[in-house]
């Protein structure tokens, strides 16, 4: 889902090389942010109740309890490397964030302003140049999250976006 | 708007190319960076910072590995000087602000 996502989002942006469409431009926003909101979802179920083909349906279901304010928090506090205190403290101490994992949460962060515009301000206008960086930031964050080898910080940042809010407290 | 203008001359003097310069990719080129208050969706203070990309810039110059060196160029520098408004960052050319401004008047 999430490669379709960013090759319409590429087709979009690339439409109109002279004089881009700001529909064009706003879909391609929205698509490649969905991308990333989908692959971390999906990233995130595969984590919580296994790879297994015969596990897609339930994978599909409990993607549907995923909510973008809950996630755009979590990603706050791992790109701040900010966990409540209580939560922190809770962690064995060898517990860190990783750079790579900053980078996934804080692209994550920009990724939800920019939809926001792309679907709700119609005062903002997209640059193309802006919209083609943006796409290839998204890519650079699945990969990149691709590349985190640390099992227990990747695992506990997938689950804390279904669960932050309740976690949090 | 609360973002004290303290904090904004703060943030351009970070910005400032000259400082700056040393962190960013040597694509694309970047003429300038300019900074604003900002209030994002959630209607949490923030800064919106307008990276001005030379008019001649192409898209392959706008590879992953350039785009995230040049904002984690941006954010590296504010998190240094302690600044913790959220930086939203935008790419743009002169010339594409002028013809979005263009296109914008043609439909008023």
């Amino acid at each position: 889902m999430h490669e379709d996502l960013l090759d319409q989002a590429a087709f979009l942006a690339a439409k109109d090389p002279k004089r881009p469409k700001q529909a064009n431009l706003r879909r391609a926003v929205s698509s490649a942010y969905y991308a990333l909101f989908h692959y971390l979802i999906d990233q995130a179920c595969r984590e919580l109740l296994g790879t297994q083909n015969d596990k897609r349906v339930y994978r599909h279901v409990l993607a549907r309890a995923f909510d973008h304010g809950c996630m755009k928090e979590a990603c706050v506090a791992f790109r701040d490397v900010s966990l409540p205190k209580k939560m922190a403290g809770a962690l064995p101490s060898a517990f860190a964030i990783p750079p790579e994992l900053q980078f996934v949460a804080e692209t994550f962060v920009q990724a939800q302003e920019k939809r926001h515009i792309a679907d709700y301000d119609l005062s903002t206008r997209f640059a193309r140049w802006d919209v083609a960086g943006f796409i290839h930031e998204v890519e650079r964050a699945i990969a990149t999250f691709e590349s985190v080898t640390n099992v227990n910080s990747r695992q506990f940042f997938l689950v804390c976006l279904l669960t932050w809010r309740t976690l949090k407290r | 708007m609360t973002v004290e203008q303290k904090v904004l001359r703060k943030v351009t003097k970070v910005l400032d190319l000259k400082k700056l310069k040393k962190a960013l990719p040597r694509e694309p080129h970047v003429e300038r960076i300019e900074s604003e208050e900002y209030v994002n969706a959630d209607g949490e203070d923030a800064l919106k910072i307008t990276v001005m990309l030379s008019d001649d810039t192409t898209l392959e110059q706008l590879t992953g590995e350039n785009v995230v060196s040049l904002k984690s160029a941006i954010y590296n520098a504010l998190r240094a000087e302690r600044i913790s408004l959220f930086p939203y960052i935008f790419l743009a050319t002169q010339a594409e602000l002028d013809e979005l401004k263009r296109e914008e008047e043609e439909e008023d």
